[in-house]
């Protein structure tokens, strides 16, 4: 570590109400990938907003290149080559990958004739397009893209600035499948070959180690240490409990060890070409794991199975009666209920109250002559504010206002306000961070002693770590179904990306 | 100060400067006769402007109530030509132009069709129905012995008008509904994220229709009085109603941040205050609709404040 690309020193950032950067360090050293690491609220985000010239620092030096500087706007990092790939990243889906690439290069020129020279870029783009390991069609409208595709684009747009020397990646894998994730990968080793200095921030502990060579831990504002990624010094757990600052032992709860009654099941459920003949039986006391990669059906899957698509064949019953599904309103009045994999678009209703979302589907439970009674109303919400340990716990908040994990956390009341027989949970962890990861799983176990419950999830070791029985589903079709105690995870993971042959 | 307290007490400012110039500009301004007949006045916008919430509650625009309007106007005053009674012209247009806003309904929230062009559709196409009662003639034949007049010169007690007896009215059970109701929930929750709202078990196309079975009766009640005040049935009353309904329901978004009932009539309050105002003074009716249109423009802007400060604040930091 001879040369630093980036060195922060004492960054402090107040915010009302919040310390959220408190005498802050953070160093970068040149052509390195560094993974920053921390739950939600650790102070990631506010270093990032610091670095994209989008928040001022109340105090403390920052140093890019050896040169002490001050980062006052977005304008400021653009010029120290600075760049950062957000998780969801701006583009316009009707614009070819290439005026996408230039998007960014077009809006830094000022002047009266703003000309740039678009053939030089597409040259440049092209060059480093070459690196990469795959070969992304910039001819193609964004909206043609797949999401891997759009991800390389947004790096590229980064990497055509001429002097880019630090690039920000906040998240790149949430929108990835596995698969995708990988090509990420090689594409992250590209850039290290032209000498750019990474920050690469994630959730996921195994992606540090995949691709970082040292990661560092934010915790309240602080950097509580770095670390070289050598997975033989630092289990999983280790991380974790750096990243929450007290002992944790596995985030999974026990298995459980006996099953009970039978409470659910689909038989030989088809829908036209996204899945055929899948058949899975649950019970009581069993926690089934659905996993399957994105596009493999499983989506499709939950949505037959939450009446919100209709099967062309195959049959749903519930506790030993057969039901035919017309709607979601239907299926939760059958007890079936699913906690969406898209919180933001599925899950809760913004700029509402916890309150409003977390009754929303039981509303009678809460009335009288169709009329809200206010009490009821909020004691119904305490109680499962405080059973999930909803943050902050005022049932009248805006749940726009809380974090990921907390919204999570409120979509999943809802479906436990309507205490139903059968829950479903799809990607119940996503974008979440690792306390409130655990406590989401034991909130499931605990569910799981008198209900149906099935995990379905395209995270092959959040399927295996939580699931009593492990449902793998490759191209629409069932390719592994046994209790987890007697397949390993390497295995589920092959079936899933391949389905069971070992040609990966 | 909460941000809605904060727009409200700048509405209200504004308010009292309107009120202050119009009373020191005109003496008759600050009356009980004018205040009754502004009232009057005043409970046509806000009924139609009542109606017209709920589709906003539910996200979507309706650009063909003030055409329904018309047609249930001039249904009214053909049952009446024709020799029946007013309750039953009333009653018998109504159930018409529900089943046209079911249309409506069924159209965007069934089929999924884009609701703005839409409406204007239906609501073009309805328009050019109503032309069929009388070929577009004023309809005078039976309508002043009818009774049908009470509608609007009607008092309740023998001082409140009915128009604004029955203002209040839908306001109340509105504000039932909407507000405190179970009901209420689920038109919010559609208008918010329709995906979401049907993943909790709401049936999304069902709140959809009721939204625009609403306003189509809202606004040809709203144009009823209208009509019974002229004394005549006139196929045009009621196109006039769109823009200020369309004002007074973002007026109150602008306020209390969501389309609310009692923020819808707020917004009508000002805009039929600011058209009372005009008229005491003489002022032209095209600068009304001047001003009343500058207010809508207005309170859409207040209304997406914080994306426009956003703007702004991007626009300076380059």
């Amino acid at each position: 570590m001879q040369h630093l690309s980036l060195k922060m020193s004492n960054i402090t950032k107040k915010f009302p109400g919040v310390l959220a950067l408190d005498n802050a360090d953070f160093e970068l050293a040149k052509g390195e990938v560094h993974a920053l690491l921390g739950i939600n609220g650790a102070g990631k985000s506010t270093l990032i907003k610091v670095l994209a010239g989008i928040n001022s620092i109340d105090s403390g030096q920052i140093w890019v290149d050896g040169v002490e500087t001050v980062i006052d706007g977005t304008r400021r990092s653009k010029e120290l080559g600075i760049a950062t790939v957000y998780q969801a990243p701006e583009m316009i889906p009707s614009f070819s990958g290439y005026e996408n690439v230039f998007l960014g290069v077009e809006s830094s020129k000022r002047g009266l004739f703003p000309f740039i020279n678009r053939k030089a870029l597409r040259k440049k783009a092209n060059e480093v397009l070459e690196e990469f390991p795959i070969d992304i069609d910039l001819d193609k409208p964004i909206s043609d893209l797949a999401p891997i595709e759009r991800e390389g684009v947004a790096i590229l747009r980064a990497l055509v600035l001429e002097n880019i020397s630090i690039l920000i990646l906040d998240e790149p894998t949430s929108i990835l499948s596995h698969r995708e994730a990988e090509t990420l990968f090689e594409m992250i080793a590209a850039m290290k070959g032209r000498g750019v200095s990474i920050i690469y921030i994630t959730h996921n502990l195994e992606e540090v180690f995949i691709v970082s060579d040292r990661f560092t831990v934010f915790r309240n504002g602080r950097n509580v240490g770095t670390y070289e990624s050598d997975r033989s010094n630092y289990s999983h757990n280790d991380v974790a409990e750096l990243m929450l600052g007290d002992k944790m032992t596995s985030i999974y709860p026990d298995k459980s060890e006996t099953i009970g009654d039978p409470l659910f099941s689909i038989r030989e459920l088809s829908h036209g070409t996204d899945f055929q003949n899948v058949s899975i039986k649950f019970h009581e006391r069993e926690i089934v794991g659905v996993f399957g990669l994105v596009g493999s059906g499983i989506d499709e899957l939950c949505k037959t199975m939450f009446g919100d698509l209709r099967p062309d064949a195959g049959q749903i019953t519930v506790k030993g009666k057969d039901v035919a599904l017309k709607s979601c309103a239907d299926a939760i009045n059958e007890g079936i209920f699913l906690v969406p994999g898209d919180r933001h678009a599925e899950g809760y209703i913004s700029d509402e109250s916890v309150a409003f979302n977390v009754t929303l589907s039981k509303l009678p439970g809460i009335s009288k002559f169709g009329f809200v009674n206010r009490k009821t109303e909020k004691n119904a919400t305490l109680k499962l504010i405080d059973k999930l340990k909803i943050a902050p716990g005022d049932p009248y908040g805006n749940i726009s206002k809380l974090s990921g994990g907390n919204q999570q956390k409120a979509v999943m009341a809802k479906g436990f306000y309507t205490e139903s027989d059968i829950y479903i949970f799809q990607e119940p962890t996503v974008g979440v961070d690792v306390g409130a990861k655990a406590l989401i799983y034991r909130a499931i176990r605990d569910l799981s002693e008198t209900c149906a419950t099935m995990v379905i999830s395209s995270d092959c070791e959040e399927v295996y770590g939580i699931a009593d029985r492990i449902v793998v589903i490759f191209e629409g079709k069932v390719v592994l179904n046994a209790k987890t105690s007697e397949v390993s995870l390497d295995d589920a993971l092959v079936h899933g990306l391949a389905g069971g042959h070992d040609n990966v | 100060m909460s941000e809605v307290n904060k727009s409200l007490v700048a509405f209200l400012t504004f308010l009292a400067a309107i009120l202050l110039m119009f009373t020191l500009q005109s003496e008759y301004f600050l009356t009980v006769s004018n205040f009754l007949q502004a009232f009057k006045h005043l409970s046509i916008t806000a009924i139609a402007a009542l109606g017209l919430c709920f589709v906003v509650a539910v996200g979507k625009a309706d650009m063909s109530f003030h055409f329904f309007s018309c047609f249930a106007a001039m249904a009214m005053s053909y049952f009446i030509s024709i020799g029946y009674g007013p309750v039953f012209s009333v009653l018998a247009s109504l159930l018409l132009i529900a089943s046209l806003g079911l249309l409506n309904g069924i159209l965007v929230g069934r089929f999924g069709l884009p609701d703005m062009v839409t409406t204007i559709g239906t609501g073009t196409a309805v328009f050019g129905l109503a032309y069929l009662f009388s070929g577009g003639r004023y309809i005078y034949r039976n309508f002043i012995d009818s009774g049908i007049m009470q509608l609007n010169d009607g008092k309740l007690f023998g001082t409140i008008p009915i128009p604004v007896v029955v203002m209040v009215a839908l306001y109340f059970l509105s504000w039932l509904l909407l507000h405190k109701s179970k009901y209420g929930r689920n038109f919010y929750a559609v208008g918010n994220k329709p995906l979401a709202a049907r993943f909790s078990g709401i049936k999304v196309a069902r709140y959809l229709a009721i939204a625009f079975v609403i306003s189509a009766l809202f606004a040809s009640i709203a144009n009823m009085v209208q009509v019974s005040a002229q004394g005549k049935g006139e196929i045009r009353a009621g196109v006039t109603l769109l823009m200020p309904a369309w004002a007074a329901v973002f007026v109150g978004i602008s306020i209390f941040k969501k389309p609310t009932v009692y923020g819808t009539f707020i917004g009508a309050f000002m805009i039929s205050i600011m058209q009372n105002g005009f008229t005491l003074l003489s002022v032209p009716f095209y600068y009304m609709d001047f001003v009343v249109a500058l207010s809508l423009i207005g309170s859409i802007i207040l209304a997406n404040f914080d994306v426009i400060t956003t703007w702004i604040n991007k626009k300076r930091r380059g």
